[in-house]
């Protein structure tokens, strides 16, 4: 049974479309509505919560660079899509400011199986909220989701509950769905390794006790013959994204972003004397690592259950890098999706991920895609 | 991945936990940190500290952190691991449960850690690069420990020492600053006065008629109001100010930076002065009653010309104190219910007070009292009686009115002795004047008794001591009593007049109708006489609001049986409207002044 009752897109961007949109969907009696909007929709403040005003059902969505619908990527446009079964939609307000323990988070009901998460991508202690989260998360339950906002970078308001629009918030949504998860990225090392000796957050200060900028560009010249003094900054580090080791063997993806004094602004905290690598990819490798992840995981559906929905969060680094060849890794993913199952999702600023071991992650540069697993109607 | 870069990975995954061991002195936000960096780094699904070697397989205080762990049976098949760990000789030991591996470690002189990892073991490589972490995790959990322990002292000693200065600085009963604090803060408002270009005022705050309350409703109540009023007067200041408690019913308020010009500052300060005058015009509410009372304030503005700049701080501080209470002062025996500022004229005033205080030292030393007697007449204009007044003229001050020695004796306490004097000259007098009673001349010679003598704690006894060294009937001697005296304590003013009454000595109410004019009161007095007070009786021919009430209070002395006396008669229109009213007796200056003895032996023959 497929999870989404519907789902509709209008390429039109404005509070009368979403009406519009929301009316149609709920013609299929949704028990939950998720709203996934482009930039314009940054701006709609109280016109949102009029808009939504008097629907008694759980709402929550947020704002992003672009939207994924089936094998398209719309880069503008109004995504909804309305849940059959169930869900619960908590806000954590204060980010950047408030502490995880001062959160008022209560353990949640073992009847959960998957929690997705999206947050303002541009708070700070997203990691530590992250962790937070993850011990009011019943066991084997499974984590997916990524950061909204847009590539603007500027702090505004890009998430949308029942209550309105937050800035500098996250969405909790507690689904009974069980999401398996397949995650990948293709980057490999280039060079290194690096000793993040000094950090600060989401800013490498320093790699190997010299300047985390400095280094940084002068290895990837070394390796690209590419010049920073030449390029826009993000242009060439969007193909050098920094790789943290993991003792599996794993790599977590940080995109530098910019350079601020002597250090690196990353899309995502590096802890403190971390060994970073920097990395390099090709599109041809990037998509099979992505698709391949989709692949195996449904592949290892197959004997147990059934595949239905999916949802998709692809990094909007890996659109930025692949750029034309980006269509051909959502055309792969959703090939896997058999009809009338639905692929949804955003381009997202870091994607978030619970994985095997138990390690909830915010990753960049790479596609988490949540597999739903058939189920029936009455489920709740 | 590389040998060499397995290599390094591991030194680095070694050097960053390493690094994340010790970054706070809080033992859980130490703990915290380095738990969850071992999570991610080593790819945990999660890390546990125990404290300590557990007592049981099942001890519940085994957990150390986090404390909000998973609250299911995987706890205590950990307690049961640790406790099963901790007994053997092993620095580290796994165990499968599931699909989960569970690596213990000690944490030497403290506890054991465990970590948890989901479906794929831990290298021993790692596990042997991680086995030294530990012994410096048992450092830093020590350190943090007795960091906590000096931490818990330091806070112990702060406390006892906030108690101290709590005792030492604040009133227990309203919890204001008391005296000592309020120097301390006056002292520093005063040394920052002149540098801030701002004024600022001292009110000196008294409770009026706080004793009465005290002494009639208990000294329950009295705590109570005074709380409450304490409660009401911080309403009326800012935060900043410095309202203390100096007194039994005295209150100091420091107010700062209240304007740049004097005339701002006395318009500020008067505003505030008014507002505390507002608390107390309707009554008090207090748990069991409602009592009525009022504030009289004394202010002195700071800076000031009078304020002596040669003088210290402290100095300066105890002067601008001593000039609102002069204030205080004034106001006190003036109106009561009012404010007064300072002006150097009190000071003046005062200064004439203290100097009237050593004399009446002297003068009682050296005899320097007269006695003068005003006659009463009956309504035909007979002698029928006199009332013993005290006269004084100093050689320094020369003649000194009653109204301005009388309250400075009753304040020092000199007027016991002074009424000692009184009573023993008027008993000579009597003495030796014993026809003048027995032929019918005169009843009686009253004498005042002052409140201050009245409450002596062997009135009584003094009084008849006294009386007992002369020879003559107690009733031609008669004791004037003024309300306030009968009203201070009305259940002890009962008994102290029935003892007196037992030896033939009478009170008269002296002033009637000036003061509480409490008619309930008046019936359980055991009084002889009442005297109308002298405002009801001046120009009562002009007044009839006046005629009412004297007629009134003659009317109700004939149905209590009192003798009725009028004083401050002066004018033939004024004796014209008594002449046919059955009053006892008359006094004034229209039949007779005060007389020096020898006129008053002239006057009766």
């Amino acid at each position: 049974m497929a999870v989404f009752s519907d789902v509709q897109f209008t390429p039109e961007v404005s509070v009368d479309a979403l009406t519009d949109s929301i009316a149609k969907l709920m013609l299929s009696k949704p028990k939950g509505i998720m709203i996934l909007c482009s930039a314009q929709a940054a701006s709609w403040g109280r016109d949102f919560k009029q808009c939504i005003n008097g629907l008694d059902v759980p709402i929550f969505g947020g704002v992003f660079p672009g939207l994924i619908i089936d094998s398209r990527f719309e880069p503008s446009g109004i995504l909804v899509a309305g849940f059959v079964s169930n869900i619960q939609v908590s806000v954590v307000e204060n980010v950047s400011t408030s502490s995880p323990f001062s959160s008022n988070l209560i353990p949640m009901p073992s009847s959960v199986n998957s929690v997705m998460i999206l947050t303002d991508a541009l708070s700070r202690q997203i990691d530590a909220y992250l962790q937070h989260v993850l011990r009011f998360v019943p066991e084997s339950c499974s984590v997916f989701g990524g950061g909204a906002g847009t590539l603007e970078f500027t702090p505004q308001p890009c998430l949308f509950s029942a209550a309105g629009v937050h800035q500098d918030a996250m969405i909790l949504v507690e689904m009974s769905t069980r999401w398996d998860l397949a995650v990948g990225h293709g980057w490999e090392v280039m060079a290194g390794p690096y000793l993040a000796n000094s950090t600060d957050d989401n800013c490498i200060l320093e790699l190997n006790f010299e300047p985390a900028a400095q280094l940084y560009k002068r290895v990837v010249q070394e390796h690209s013959e590419l010049h920073f003094d030449e390029h826009d900054f993000f242009d060439i580090a969007k193909t050098f994204p920094f790789g943290l080791a993991r003792l599996d063997d794993s790599v977590l993806i940080r995109d530098p972003l910019k350079v601020e004094g002597t250090g690196l602004i990353c899309a995502g905290d590096v802890p403190e004397n971390t060994m970073l690598y920097i990395m390099c990819g090709d599109a041809d490798k990037l998509i099979l690592a992505a698709t391949g992840a989709v692949r195996k995981a449904v592949s290892a559906f197959c004997d147990t259950h059934q595949v239905s929905d999916c949802f998709l969060f692809d990094c909007v680094s890996r659109q930025l890098f692949l750029q034309d060849e980006f269509a051909k890794e959502l055309d792969l993913i959703d090939r896997e999706i058999a009809q009338p199952y639905r692929t949804v999702g955003a381009l997202v600023l870091g994607e978030i991920e619970l994985d095997q071991s138990g390690i909830l992650s915010l990753h960049n540069k790479t596609a988490v895609a949540a597999l739903a697993q058939a189920q029936s109607q009455d489920a709740t | 991945m590389s040998e060499m870069s397995r290599t390094l990975q591991i030194i680095s995954i070694q050097h960053e936990l390493a690094m994340s061991i010790g970054l706070d002195l809080n033992l859980d936000n130490m703990l915290q940190l380095f738990l969850e960096r071992a999570k991610k780094r080593l790819s945990l699904r999660s890390a546990v500290v125990f404290k300590e070697a557990p007592r049981s397989k099942n001890d519940s205080d085994l957990l150390c952190y986090p404390y909000d762990h998973r609250l299911d049976d995987t706890n205590d098949w950990l307690s049961e691991q640790v406790y099963d760990f901790i007994q053997r000789e092993l620095t580290n030991i796994c165990r499968q449960r599931g699909d989960n591996f569970y690596y213990f470690f000690k944490i030497p002189k403290f506890g054991a850690i465990s970590f948890e990892r989901k479906f794929t073991p831990i290298d021993d490589i790692v596990i042997n690069a991680l086995l030294p972490l530990f012994r410096r995790l048992a450092v830093s959990c020590q350190a943090c420990l007795e960091h906590q322990n000096l931490v818990d002292e330091i806070s112990n000693r702060k406390a006892v020492e906030e108690q101290l200065r709590m005792q030492t600085y604040q009133d227990v009963l309203t919890g204001l600053p008391n005296r000592k604090m309020l120097n301390i803060n006056l002292q520093s408002l005063l040394t920052n006065a002149e540098d801030h270009g701002q004024y600022g005022a001292v009110f000196f705050i008294d409770l009026d008629r706080f004793k009465l309350i005290n002494d009639t409703l208990g000294h329950s109540v009295g705590d109570e109001l005074l709380i409450n009023i304490t409660s009401k007067l911080k309403g009326c200041v800012r935060r900043d100010d410095t309202l203390a408690r100096v007194g039994g019913d005295e209150f100091i308020l420091l107010l700062s930076d209240i304007g740049p010009t004097e005339q701002s500052a006395v318009a500020k300060a008067t505003k505030v002065a008014e507002k505390m005058l507002g608390i107390t015009r309707d009554s008090i509410e207090l748990a069991h009653c409602a009592v009525f009372t009022s504030f009289s304030i004394g202010i002195a503005l700071f800076p000031s010309p009078e304020l002596n700049v040669k003088k210290t701080i402290a100095e300066q501080a105890k002067q601008l104190v001593k000039h609102a209470d002069v204030a205080m002062y004034k106001i006190k025996h003036t109106s009561r219910n009012g404010y007064l500022f300072y002006r150097q004229e009190l000071q003046i005033m005062s200064a004439f007070r203290s100097e009237v205080e050593q004399r009446l030292h002297v003068a009682l030393r050296e005899d320097a009292f007269e006695l003068y007697f005003q006659p009463m007449v009956n309504v035909a204009g007979e002698v029928v009686a006199a009332e013993a007044l005290l006269r004084w003229h100093d050689a320094k001050l020369g003649w000194v009115g009653p109204q301005d020695f009388i309250p400075v004796a009753e304040e020092c306490g000199l007027i016991v002795d002074i009424g000692q004097w009184v009573l023993r000259q008027t008993c000579e007098l009597i003495t030796q004047h014993l026809d003048w009673f027995e032929q019918g001349t005169l009843r009686y010679i009253s004498i005042n008794i002052s409140p201050r003598q009245f409450s002596q704690p062997h009135f009584v006894e003094q009084l008849l001591e006294i009386i007992e060294e002369f020879s003559f009937p107690h009733s031609y001697l008669r004791l004037e009593i003024t309300e306030g005296v009968a009203m201070e304590n009305i259940t002890s003013a009962i008994s102290i007049m029935k003892a007196l009454i037992a030896h033939e000595l009478f009170f008269m109410l002296d002033d009637f109708g000036s003061g509480y004019s409490s008619l309930s009161y008046l019936h359980r007095l055991p009084l002889k006489s009442v005297k109308i007070d002298r405002s009801f009786v001046s120009k009562i021919d002009q007044s009839t609001d006046n005629q009412v009430i004297v007629e009134a209070i003659i009317y109700i002395s004939q149905h209590f049986s009192l003798e009725c006396v009028v004083e401050g008669l002066e004018t033939p229109e004024e004796y014209a409207y008594f002449h046919k009213k059955d009053v006892a007796a008359i006094q004034g200056f229209h039949f007779y002044k005060p007389l020096s003895r020898i006129g008053l032996v002239n006057t009766l023959g």
